[in-house]
């Protein structure tokens, strides 16, 4: 769901951008009173599994494919604020060396995948997680709603960009991503169940 | 030791990357399907070449290529992002 450039408004690319950079630098004050010496090197495995996953679609329905975000695996492996900047720092480098994801649209990329994707649905994790006292469900849950809200935030900048009506392309980005949101939650799922099997101590929670 | 078992799974990681590289879908994505759909995805601007366009090399598109993408791509996110770790951690290191 990389935005490419040409598909925003002027007015949605600066909005975003500067939304993005203030949020991140929020994250890096919080982060780092926060991060561990033992979870520098985590921070690497993640971004490695991020970028990993992210290049290895999926087929799906009607001629369409997939892929998982990672967004909140990351968040339960670091806590939101160092999760945000590791997904910012895969968007970037795809942006850059990859064409993934257009340059001007980087703003509007990092508040769907990091901010919405990771951050906000760490802390809808933790609430789902007090809510139905089950970790698994939780994180199956959030998994699957961190892809379709990034969709839905996707399609309301193309919206307010003047691209395609509201109507149209919320309901269709939020319905394709609500299936591609299954296999997130799966791989979510696994990795996080994996992690605390070999290195407990390392899983935020 | 320690610094090593990372590094084998960041290791790990690209080689399951690599190995699964031939089964991934070459379908659009969600939002390019969707781009198609609604007639907006001709306004796709090229603003900018990047070296690695599309995952692959500029006269290399093939597994190889790929491959070797996959590998700069791992390389450099799990690089940045272990610098950007060592630059957030914590500042008291007394009892290191």
């Amino acid at each position: 769901m990389h935005i490419p450039d040409g598909f925003l408004s002027n007015p949605v690319m600066v909005t975003t951008n500067a939304g993005a950079l203030v949020t991140l630098g929020a994250a890096v004050k919080k982060a780092k009173g926060e991060l561990e010496e033992r979870q520098i090197p985590l921070m690497g495995v993640t971004a490695a599994f991020i970028f990993a996953a992210q290049m290895l679609n999926f087929p799906i329905i009607g001629g369409t494919s997939g892929h998982v975000l990672g967004g909140l695996l990351a968040a339960l492996l670091l806590g939101p604020n160092a999760a945000v900047l590791v997904m910012s720092v895969v968007l970037i480098v795809q942006a850059l060396l990859f064409n993934d994801g257009g340059i001007f649209a980087l703003g509007a990329n990092i508040i769907n995948m990091a901010i919405i994707g990771s951050w906000c649905c760490y802390w809808l994790y933790r609430w789902l997680a007090k809510l139905c006292r089950n970790e698994t469900i939780a994180v199956a849950i959030s998994a699957w709603l961190s892809v379709v809200l990034s969709a839905v935030a996707c399609a309301l900048e193309l919206t307010i960009s003047g691209v395609v009506p509201l109507l149209v392309v919320v309901p269709t980005m939020a319905a394709i991503h609500a299936i591609i949101g299954i296999g997130e939650a799966l791989v979510t799922v696994a990795a996080f169940a994996f992690v605390k099997r070999t290195k407990p101590e390392l899983v935020r929670g | 030791m320690r610094q090593n078992r990372w590094l084998i799974a960041i290791f790990a990681i690209a080689l399951l990357t690599i190995a699964l590289l031939p089964f991934a879908s070459n379908l659009p994505d969600g939002l390019e399907r969707v781009a198609e759909m609604f007639g907006f995805a001709e306004r796709e601007q090229q603003v900018y070449y990047a070296p690695l366009r599309d995952y692959t090399l500029p006269r290399l598109e093939s597994f190889v290529g790929q491959a070797v993408a996959a590998l700069v791509g791992i390389s450099i996110v799990s690089g940045l992002a272990l610098l950007l770790g060592r630059a957030l951690r914590k500042v008291n290191r007394k009892d290191d």
